[in-house]
Order: C-alpha cells, then structure tokens, then sequence
C-alpha cells in the first residue's frame, strides 16, 4: 500500500495508496455544493429560499452539537435554549436599548457563551448525560422565563413590531438585509465560515484533543489533555454557534416567540444531528437539510394517510431517530461517504523538523517513588501502604494476584483515583493531588490493560492523539488554520514512533485492521509520542500469543536501551521475569515482596500467595 | 384550465418537485399559469397544539365550505380552492405556512391563524406580500392600527369587546372584586391587558392575578390564592379543559361568588369536562352558541342555526361551536368580497396580485352582511366591523348554554 | 384561613405521589440497564386514554400498537434464529408473539363491546399498557444492547415522539376525563379530600411498599438488585441481563399506567398532557442521582411539595422554572462531592 519516494528526493515523504478518483469525487461534490449555494439566490423562489435559510440556521446549531455529540460524546438537550438567548438578547438589546443590530447579535453569543459556562462549571465533572440532563432543564427554565417575564420579553405573544417593540433590520452599508434572498448571502456565508472554523478546528491540536475524548476521559488525560477545559470549550463553542443562529433568526423575522427556545427545537436539533451524522461536520447540513425538507413533505402526506389533520410528523421523526440509532448509528454522510471510494490520506512528511524532546530529568533519588499509599472503597482496602520506588533507566514489574490491587495502585500513580493516605512523587515533584493530564504532562505516559484505541482512525492518527503534550498550538490558532507546520511535525513524530515498534508498513491503515498484538504495540507508540520518562505498561502482555510476547519483550529491551524507564503491571509471570530488573510483589492491597526476579522466585511468601497457587 | 378544486387533506407527493427544486435549482423552472381560474385560498388554523379546541372546529367548517361552494359551482362559476395547513398552534410553524401559501401556493388570500400570537406574527408577512389575511384570532391589536395593517382583517369578536360585556355584567350585578387567573400563554396575557384597559372608569377592582400551565396537573395554590382575597368574581381566562379544572377546583374550595370563564371554553367539551361544577359560570360569547333562544327579529339567528345545522349534520350532534363560525364568516366574507369584485368588472385570474389587491378592496368596499357571529361591516376605518349585536353573556345551566343578557 | 399551608401540603402530596411512582420507575430502569427513559410520561397518557376508549365501548389504538410490536418482535426473533442456524426455533419465535397478538387483539375487542364495570376496564388498560413495557424494550432497546446512556437518552427522545404523535392519531388533540373511583368527600382534619386523591394516595404508597418488599424480599427482585449493582458481571452471564432490563422496563410501564389512571380523573389527559409529568419525576430521579430509590421518592415528593408551596407563596407563573431550577444545586453538590476522576467513564 505505501510507497516511500526513493531516498534522494528529499525530505522524505510518505504517501498512502488510497485511490485518486475518492479524492475527486469529493471535490466535484464540494464544488457542485459550493456552485449549487452560488446558483440558488439567482434561480431559487422565494419560499425555496426561506427553506434554504431555515436549512443554513439549523445547521449552525447542528454544527455545534456534532463537536458536541458526535465528538466530544456530551449530548446537549438545551441547544435551543443558546438559540433562544442569543435570539432574545439581540432582539432586546437592539429594540429597547438601540443597540447596533451586528453589535446585538455578538452580545447574544457573549451571553450565551457565559451561560454555558456557568452550566458547564457544574456538569462537565459528573457523568455525560448529566450535561443532557442539567441542559434539558435549563431550556426549561429559560422558556419559562421568555414567557412570563412580560415587560421584557414580550412574553409568550412574541417579541418585535407587532407586539410594539420595533427590531431595526439589520444593514449594510445602510442598506437594510431583507428578504430570504439577501439574507440567504449572509445565513449561508455565516454557516460556511463556521464549517471552515471547524474543519480547521478538527486538524488542529486542541480538534486531536476532542477527538481523544471519544476513547474516554482516562485515555485522553493520558495524553495530557485536560478534559475538563477541552470539554468546555467544545460546550461553549457549540453554544456560541446556537447563539448565532438565534441572533440571524431574529433579523430574519423581526418577530420572535419563547417557543424557539423550548425542548421541542431542542429535539429537533438533536434529530438533525443525529440523522445527518454524529460525528460528521458536512452531517450538519446534510442533517438539517433532510429534516426541514422531510418535515415539509410529512406535514403534507401524513395528514391525508391519517385522515385528520395534525403535527404527525413527529411520529415519524421518532421512528426515523430509533432506527437509525439502531441501523445507520454513523448517520447519512458518513455512510455516503463509506460507499465512496476511499480517498488517500495526507501524506507524512517524514523529514519534518522533530518535535522538541523533554528536557532530561535531573533527580537525584528514585523517579518514581510511592510511599505508604493508601486507598479504600467503602469498607475494602484496596490498597494499603504500599511503598515501593523505580529507579531511573530500571524496568520494574509490579505482579501479583487477581484482585491484589495492582490496578487499583496503577490508578492511584496516574491520578485516575484519588488516594486516602501516603505521597507519590515522580521526578522530585509531588504528584499525590494532581490531576491525571498534570502526571502526564511530567513525563508519565500509560497503555491500557482494556484496549483504548480508536478502530475507525489510522494508525498515524491514533498515534498521533499522544503528542498533545508535546505541542502547543491554541484555539484561536487552530479556529483560523495556522499550526500546520506543528501538526506535519506531529506526523513525523507518529511515523517515527510507528517505525519505533515495527508498525510502520502501513501508517494509513485502519487500526482495527490490526491484530491485538499490534494494537498493544500500538499503544505504546502513542505512549512514547510524549517522549516519556517514565512508560507505564498496563498488562501489555494479556491476550498475546507466544510470538506476540517476544515481540513486545524485545520492544521493552529496546526502550530500556534508549533510556526509558518502565514499570510493567503484569500477570504473564514469563514476561515479567525475563524483562525486569526489579519486582514488587502484591497481595491483598500490600507489599509482599521486593527484589530482583531471583529473589522474588525464591520468596517463599511469595511463592505461597501467587506462584503456589497459579501451579496448583 | 381549471384546476378541480382538491383538498389538501388528499394530496401529497410534491416531494418530487421540492427535492427537484432544491437540489437542481438550475434546471427547474415554474410554471404558475397552470393554477388559473381558481379562487385559492389558504388557510393554516391550530388543528392540534393548544389551541386544538378552536382550531379543530375551524378546519372542518373550511372542508365544509368548500364542498358546498363547489358543489353549488363555485363562486359565479369560479371553482375554490382552501388549501389547509396545520400551524400546530406554534408561531414559527404559522409564519412557515402562510409564507408557503403565499409563495408556493400562490393563494389570493389567506385566512390565519386561530390564536393571537401566530396571527400577529404574522402581519409582516402579509403586509409585505401584499395578501390580504382574516385572522380567527381574538387580540384587537391583531387589525389595529388600521393604518399598519392595511391587508389584515379578523372575524372573531375581540377579546376587548368580550371583557367589556364581562365588566359590563359585573357592573350590573354590583360587583367589585375580581380575581384573574389565566393560562400562560398569549391567550391569558391579552386578557390581562385588555381587563385592565376595561375596568378603567368603573369601581371594579382586580385583586389578585395568578397563572397555570396548560398541562398542569393541579391549580390548588392558584384557586387557593385568588379564593383567599374573597372576591366578588373569579375571571377565568384559559382554554377548555384548564378552565374545567379551574372550575372544579373553585367549586371544591365552596367559593360561593359568580365565576366568568372566557369564550375560549365555548366548546360543547367544556360542559362534559367541567360536570356540575360549571353550573351558574358566565362567559361572553357569540350568540351562536344559543341560537335557539334568540329572539325572531335577530337577524344573526337564521344564518346561524343554519350553519349548526349544516356542520353537525356533517360532524354530529352538538358538536358545532362558534370558532368553526368565525371560519364561516372568514370564507363568506372572502366569497363576498370576490362576488363584488366581479361585479365591479372583469377579474384576469392570471393576475395574481390583481386578484389579491381586488378581495382586499372589496372587503372593505362591500356592504355589511350577517354572519354567525354577528354583522359584519368591514370598513378602511375598522376591520371587524362588529358591533355589540355581536355579544351575548350566557350562564351554564345544568350543563347547558343558556341566555343571560 | 389558616388551613391553608395544610390544603397545600396535601395537594403537593398528591402530586408528588405520582412524581414519586415516576422517579422510581426511573431509577429502577437506569440502575440495571443505564437507559434513561424519557418516554415514561407517553405510558400514563397511553393507560388513561384507553380507559377513555373502553368506557367509550370503541377499541382503543393501544392494541394496534401492541401487535405492531409483537409482529417485530416475531420478526427480530425469527432473524435471530436463522442467524444462529435454529430453524425449528425460529417457527416458535415467529409464531408465538403472532399468536399473543391476535389473542389480544380479540380479548381486546370483545371487552369493548361488553358492559363492564369501570375497575374492570382500569384493570384491562393497565395490562394492556404494562404489556407495551416488555415489547418496546424488545423492538427499542434490545437491538442496541452495550449502547452508552447517551445513545439511549435519544433513542427514547425517539419513542417520546413516536407515542405523543401515535397518542394523538388514536385520540385526537382534545382532553379526555375518567370518573373517580369512588364519589365523595372526607375529611382530615381541617382539610377536605376528595375520595380520589385517596385513592392516589393509598395506591401509590401500596405500590411503594410493594416494591419495597419485592426488591429487598424476593429473589427476582434481588437479582434484579444484583444486575445493577454489578453490571459487568451481570452481563458475563449474557440472557440475564436481558431479562432483567426487561423486567426493569415492565416495570416502569406498569407505575406509569397506575399513575395515569390515578390522576387522570383529578386532572383530565390529552394525548401530550404525559410528557410534563414525566419531567417532573425527572427532577426527582435526578434528585436520588438517578441510582437512589429513596432519595428519588423523597426528591420526587418534594417536587410536588416544592410546586404547590411556591406557586402559593411565589408565584404561580414561575413555578416549574423554580421546580426545574432544583436540578442546579442538586447538580452543584454532587458536582463538588465527586472525587475520582474516574467518573468521568461511562
């Protein structure tokens, strides 16, 4: 599949196969779209046109909750409680406070923006459906309030002229934008620039770090990602987006209601998004447009089947939501784009500068050292004042029983569980309170005992996930597209480390094409993407067939060669005698033992607790 | 070419030409000569939603209408067409519809929407389209001022005039305290504003205002609040079965004052919802709803019994209610104003904003004329065109209207 | 009048009795299966208005929903059959929801057409909605079975939508009302009670009790306990997780029948008049962390409590504003309790 340009030519550069026809079908869709959106102002009618402009608003919000949903895996059930705050602020502020309308719709999204991070503050640390949950409420409340609140709001008989609060229309140049053929330029100019933003957004650095929320919270703070501020800025770039959408609403009408904010838009959105496809950024126009067009159509055939006149469609949107979560889960683009033939990936510019390695750790003393540890959950100790310390450049096992609280102390090292008693430090600093992505970001990288790679990415893009605390490009930069000479830099890095466990025949390649052995391998090259100092292997040898396990013997040699200190959680007692230069033996949440492999073998306590029985 | 006059009720797949439409804008292009010689109206009532109760009875008088206009040969031989869209009750869906109506459909004129919220909502759409639009909803400032709402007219009594007969009732019967509870939506909220312009000049005084959901479960805290202040009235501003619950409740709490309801329960469900706890509650109503009590020389009681008797011969017994009559007015009033036109000269039904600007001309223009809810006299001044004849108070007796005043 | 406090306590309790049946049904069907069940409040509209159609001697829609249902679920069990090369059994698993459905289907019809006393028909209509429990969660929920609580958040969005619209092609927009189980008044001290809030009362605090004692007493009830407390072990043993959210889904339905037939005759139904009342027991599940039976009862209580007193002494315009508010601090304590990082995970 891959070919390498000889090596003369260089930098060398690392294509995929892939065909070129996938990569041209999709531009000729992209300008047909883009020529189609040109063409519609011109030849479109006017109600065409409004549904065109309906189509483009949604899509705003849908954008929004794709980052939402489809990424970051949080559902919001409020968005068009956003839509109905920036709607209403920037109908209010310009009505009654004379407000400049552009300048209106901004404050709309600012308030928006700090609504959501207040809500944000309080859900974002619980549970995902809690967000969905705090989300549905407060869409509630807010309806609740553009209802009653009269003098304000208009309450529910609407805001604007007719209603005696005059909206000015928004202008240009001090024409007023009216009608759905002008205001079509401004919706969908609006919603292209926002999907260019998210496109940049998802190439991006802090886009890596949201994608890496899909394998889970625990996986993406491994790489040094801080969930919780990752989280919340896709919260609130999803809102802001709704905002936007409102505050164009309310220009669009000059006339606006509290229903825009209530549940039921929130449903609709969440349809749209879910139709269109979870994770697919085109999914959002595609979403919106399918449902405002199927709407249309049901509202007029439903009615005849059933003989009676009314809103029937939800029956059917309900049945649409059920079974393409139970059949078509990736939505309508994704597919479409799976029947595509498959396009070639960006190549790997192999000779891109490295990213900048960790400074050498300076400590005089163990890198790692645990003292006294203590955790309990509810009545069990699972851990009890483990002490035990890794020396710099040492491969040390930790082995022990089923339930000897192995992984429970590998947790408590990680920051994923909090501990009850004693002080761990890593490198001279000490890590006992920290935060799981601030131990990452010291130089202690993980693999997982569970597998936690993503199977639809390629193997260069999962690799790459690991480099997030090596890199430092923002928000703002990744929004407008800069960082591609990081990110090229990343890529390098990912093949490097690829041909550093021996994946690199295929970079491009699926990763659940691979088999478990590999995918382990996998993961320790995305570990190694941080450039560790201290490489934590998480039972890399479960699962894994004879040849497997030397592969992955000779991978932890090689490390050990190149200065990496290892500690090895393991059960497979082969691996863990041949590759480490220590072991601490568990049982029962405390240390049984310590030692070379030699001594630990010979330990009778040892060999009664673990060795004895594992011969039995 | 004559279009055979359909309803909607029946048509569909037009999918094909909106999915054409859309996705290859390039290669359509219309052709609207075919509609000619049709009168088309649009209509988009709240066949479901909140407002179901009004916008039930609506829907089937338009489907009624239509086959009898049709079935006599139309409108001096020309053929109608109502072209019906649900609007749920919901503005943004009402604001959808009449914009289709106006641009797809191509209607001369539009008749909507059953509630006050979606009709003013929709005011700019008319008036920038320039369509003229019968609104079957109550709030006065749905048509007012005239001067801003040139293309805008209403059938229903305004909810102005009904609060007045209810001030004017309170008045006659002495009394002075009035508690207000009203749904939370803009049916409740235009009662509000229109009982405190109507009790300006009297020595009524409004005691205490509460609110209730449209779905709520229980209006204890709201019946126990306004019974705490003992007023003389409860006035009850919601739609069917919140007010039977009120109702209900009022009775249960032994509240012993007159209780007024408004005319949005003028639904024969009202009375089975309510049971005996409605018995002794006033509202201000059509004079429809007692049509059989009027007196010989109302000119309203023949063209109304003779519209219960067509829709419940149809629908069945005791089910006809005076929102279907508003939409009775609205079409009649649209037939009227087309047969004027016609008189007044030739009509090129291919003109279709001729045809628009002509009703609209001739609404105003036409003489009076009797209607279900009253009579009808729409002038460049006064879009209603109601007067008092067109109000009744009625008193619930052992579960049936009965004339008051 | 210095009862009033009183009056309010009771109506609160009231509601928040059907809150309550509710929150508990929430509760019991997130901790074993981790779906959130937004549709909860479709089943007391469903149970209400079939009584409606019954009395009306006119077969309620419920059946044909019912078969439709069974008719998948011939069809998803006879796939699975043939998909496991279980020819024989794949004619059992085709035949017999059939079959269930046309017995129905007749029952159904012929008790529309009998006079039958009103607790009769409640009874029928019950069971008649408490056997939509184990179809919807056969047709819905079963085909995605390792699904995570967000996917199955919006899958029931999608049942809540397909049941509001499906309630309203059977009944039509208007509302409907039952009489009251018994006529009449008593009075509790200084409070007057009509004999159907009683009734409420009473039957919701039996079905309490009756929970009570079937999740800490029986064995199905134990293992039911066993499979949320330890998911993961539960499904290594694969058919019974099934069952158990099965079990948990039915019993879900049947509160939320109960509960429609109770308050209907204090509060009248139409088809979208259900969705509210879930909610509500939302803010109470919520309450209990959705994973707390008693706390959510008590939440849920409080709720109506909360709903009555503030619409008194508050204001009736903002009352379910301040009843949805209660979610915030509930959200803010848990939010400053939470210590591992771990729970993050799914």
């Amino acid at each position: 599949m891959t070919r390498q340009v000889p090596p003369s030519s260089s930098p060398t550069v690392v294509t995929s196969g892939g065909s070129r026809v996938g990569l041209w079908i999709r531009r000729v869709l992209l300008i047909a779209l883009l020529a189609g959106l040109v063409a519609l102002p011109f030849v479109a009618d006017a109600f065409t046109l409004r549904l065109a402009n309906v189509i483009g608003m949604n899509a705003l919000v849908v954008l929004g909750l794709v980052l939402l949903a489809g990424y970051a895996g949080l559902a919001s059930l409020g968005q068009a409680a956003f839509v109905g705050t920036g709607a209403y602020v920037a109908a209010i502020l310009a009505s009654t406070y004379g407000m400049n309308p552009w300048l209106s719709v901004v404050a709309g999204i600012l308030a928006s923006i700090v609504i959501a991070w207040l809500i944000g503050l309080i859900t974002l640390r619980l549970k995902g459906h809690f967000l969905a949950l705090a989300t549905l409420a407060w869409g509630l409340v807010i309806t609740g309030i553009l209802r009653n609140w009269m003098d304000v709001t208009g309450g529910n008989t609407g805001f604007g002229s007719a209603t005696g609060n005059r909206i000015p229309p928004l202008s240009f140049f001090g024409d007023a934008i009216r009608g759905d053929r002008e205001y079509f330029v401004l919706v969908w100019g609006a919603l292209l620039l926002a999907v260019w933003l998210v496109l940049n957004l998802m190439r991006s650095r802090v886009g890596r770090a949201i994608k890496s929320l899909r394998g889970g919270a625990i996986a993406a703070a491994s790489f040094g990602v801080d969930v919780q501020r990752i989280k919340m800025i896709t919260f609130l770039i999803a809102a802001a987006l709704a905002a936007l959408a409102g505050g164009l609403h309310t220009y669009r009408e000059l006339f606006i209601v509290p229903n825009l904010a209530a549940l039921g838009a929130s449903i609709d959105y969440m349809i749209m998004t879910v139709v269109g496809g979870l994770a697919s950024i085109w999914g959002a126009l595609a979403g919106s447009a399918v449902f405002v067009l199927l709407k249309e159509q049901l509202q007029q055939v439903l009615p005849g089947l059933i003989g009676r006149t009314g809103n029937y469609e939800i029956i059917a949107f309900g049945l649409i939501l059920v079974l393409v979560l139970q059949y078509a889960r990736r939505g309508l683009v994704p597919m479409i784009d799976g029947l595509l033939p498959r396009r070639p990936a960006r190549p790997v510019n192999a000779g891109a500068a490295p990213l900048p390695a960790r400074p050498a750790v300076n400590v005089t003393g163990p890198l790692l050292v645990l003292e006294e540890v203590t955790r309990s959950f509810g009545g069990l100790t699972a851990v009890n004042r483990l002490s035990f310390e890794v020396e710099l450049g040492e491969v040390v096992g930790l082995i022990g029983p089923n339930g000897a609280g192995k992984t429970t102390a590998f947790n408590l090292i990680t920051g994923v569980l909090s501990v009850n008693g004693g002080r761990i430090s890593f490198a001279g600093t000490d890590i006992t309170r920290k935060q799981p992505h601030e131990v990452a970001r010291l130089g202690l990288a993980r693999t997982f005992q569970h597998l936690n790679v993503s199977p639809s990415m390629s193997l260069i893009e999962n690799v790459s996930l690991g480099a997030y605390s090596r890199t430092r490009s923002g928000l703002w930069s990744g929004l407008i597209g800069l960082g591609g000479a990081e990110e090229e830099r990343v890529r390098a890095e990912a093949y490097r480390q690829l041909q550093r466990v021996g994946l690199a025949d295929d970079p491009f390649a699926r990763a659940d094409s691979l088999p478990l052995g590999k995918l382990r391998l996998l993961e320790v090259a995305r570990a190694l993407m941080a450039d560790p100092t201290l490489l934590l292997l998480d039972e890399p040898a479960a699962g894994l067939r004879v040849h497997e396990k030397e592969d992955l013997k000779a991978l932890v040699r090689r490390l050990q060669a190149e200065g990496v200190t290892v500690l090895l959680v393991e059960h497979d007692m082969d691996v863990v005698m041949d590759l480490a230069d220590r072991i601490v033996v568990m049982n029962h949440g405390e240390r049984l033992a310590r030692g070379t492999p030699a001594e630990v073998r010979s330990d009778p306590a040892v060999v009664e607790a673990y060795l004895g029985k594992e011969e039995a | 070419m004559t279009r055979p006059a359909v309803y909607v009720y029946t048509k569909g797949g037009k999918w094909m030409r909106r999915t054409l439409r859309i996705g290859l804008a390039l290669l359509l292009f219309l052709t609207p000569a075919a509609l000619a010689q049709t009168l088309r109206i649009g209509a988009a009532a709240a066949a479901t939603g909140a407002a179901s109760a009004f916008g039930e009875p609506e829907a089937n008088t338009f489907r009624m209408l239509q086959d009898q206009i049709n079935a006599a040969g139309g409108i001096n031989g020309i053929p109608v067409e109502i072209i019906f869209l649900d609007t749920a009750s919901d503005t943004g869906q009402a604001v959808t519809n009449v914009n289709r109506l106006i641009q797809e459909e191509d209607v001369h004129v539009v008749i909507c929407c059953t509630i006050s919220a979606n009709s003013l909502a929709i005011i700019d759409t008319v008036q920038e389209a320039g369509v003229p639009n019968i609104s079957l909803a109550a709030a006065a400032n749905i048509i007012e001022p005239v001067s801003e709402r040139q293309w805008v007219f209403k059938t229903p009594q305004t909810d102005r005039l009904m609060i007045t007969g209810i001030v004017e009732d309170m008045v006659a019967g002495g009394m002075q305290t009035l508690a207000y509870l009203a749904i939370d939506d803009a049916y409740g909220e235009g009662g509000l504003n229109e009982l405190n312009t109507a009790i300006q000049g009297t020595d009524i005084e409004v005691v205490t205002i509460e609110r209730y959901g449209r779905s709520d479960t229980n209006v204890t805290a709201q019946v126990l609040s306004a019974v705490t202040g003992q007023p003389d009235a409860v006035l009850i501003w919601g739609v069917v079965r919140d007010t039977a619950l009120v109702v209900e409740e009022l009775a249960n709490r032994g509240y012993e004052g007159q209780v007024y309801v408004s005319h949005g329960v003028g639904n024969p469900s009202f009375l089975e919802l309510a049971g005996e706890a409605s018995n002794g509650v006033r509202l201000p109503i059509g004079p429809m709803i007692v049509v059989d009590e009027l007196s010989a020389d109302s000119e309203i009681a023949p063209v109304a019994q003779a519209y219960v008797d067509e829709y419940e011969a149809i629908y069945g017994e005791g089910t006809a209610s005076t929102f279907g009559g508003h939409a009775w007015d609205a079409v009649k009033s649209i037939e009227l104003a087309v047969t004027h036109a016609m008189e007044q000269g030739e009509i090129d039904w291919n003109d279709t904003e001729a045809v628009r600007t002509a009703i609209r001309d001739s609404l105003e223009a036409m003489p009076a004329f009797t209607g279900v809810g009253g009579v009808f006299d729409f002038t460049a001044e006064d879009h209603l065109g109601l007067d008092t004849r067109a109000l009744v108070i009625v008193e619930i007796v052992d579960g049936d209207w009965t004339l008051a005043r | 009048m210095l009862d009033i406090p009183l009056i309010l306590f009771f109506e609160g309790l009231t509601n928040g009795a059907i809150y309550a049946l509710m929150a508990l049904g929430l509760v019991v069907l997130y901790s074993v299966t981790g779906v959130i069940n937004v549709a909860i409040g479709e089943f007391v509209m469903i149970s209400a208005l079939t009584v409606a159609s019954l009395r009306d001697g006119s077969v309620p829609g419920t059946i044909y929903l019912l078969i439709a249902g069974l008719v998948l679920w011939a069809v998803y069990g006879a796939i699975a059959d043939l998909r496991a090369r279980r020819a024989a059994k794949a004619l059992w698993s085709l035949a017999w929801p059939l079959l269930a459905g046309a017995v129905a289907y007749l029952l159904v019809l012929a008790i529309s057409r009998t006079a039958m006393p009103y607790l009769a028909h409640i009874a029928v209509a019950i069971l008649l909605t408490t056997a939509l429990g184990p179809v919807a969660h056969r047709v819905i929920v079963q085909p995605l079975p390792r699904a995570s609580a967000l996917v199955y958040l919006i899958l029931t969005i999608g049942l809540h939508l397909a049941l509001t619209g499906l309630g309203l092609a059977f009944w039509g927009p208007q509302p409907y009302t039952l009489p009251p189980f018994s006529q009449g008044r008593l009075r509790l001290g200084p409070v007057l009670m009509d004999h159907q809030d009683i009734w409420l009362l009473a039957v919701s605090l039996l079905l309490l009790v009756l929970l009570w004692w079937f999740f800490s007493r029986t064995l199905h009830g134990k293992a039911l306990r066993a499979a949320a407390v330890n998911k993961l072990g539960a499904r290594l043993s694969g058919i019974s997780v099934v069952r158990a959210g099965r079990t948990a889904f039915t019993l879900q339905v049947f509160l939320a029948s109960v509960a429609g037939v109770l308050i209907t005759p204090i509060t009248k139904m139409a088809y979208d008049f259900g969705f509210l009342i879930g909610l509500k027991g939302f803010v109470g599940a919520i309450i209990g962390g959705l994973s707390n039976p008693l706390v959510a009862v008590i939440g849920a209580v409080f709720v109506g409590l909360a709903e009555q007193f503030s619409a008194f002494y508050i204001s009736s315009a903002y009352k379910d504003v301040l009843v949805f508010l209660l979610i915030i601090p509930v959200l803010l304590v848990r939010s400053l309790q939470h210590v591992d990082f771990e729970e993050h995970v799914e």
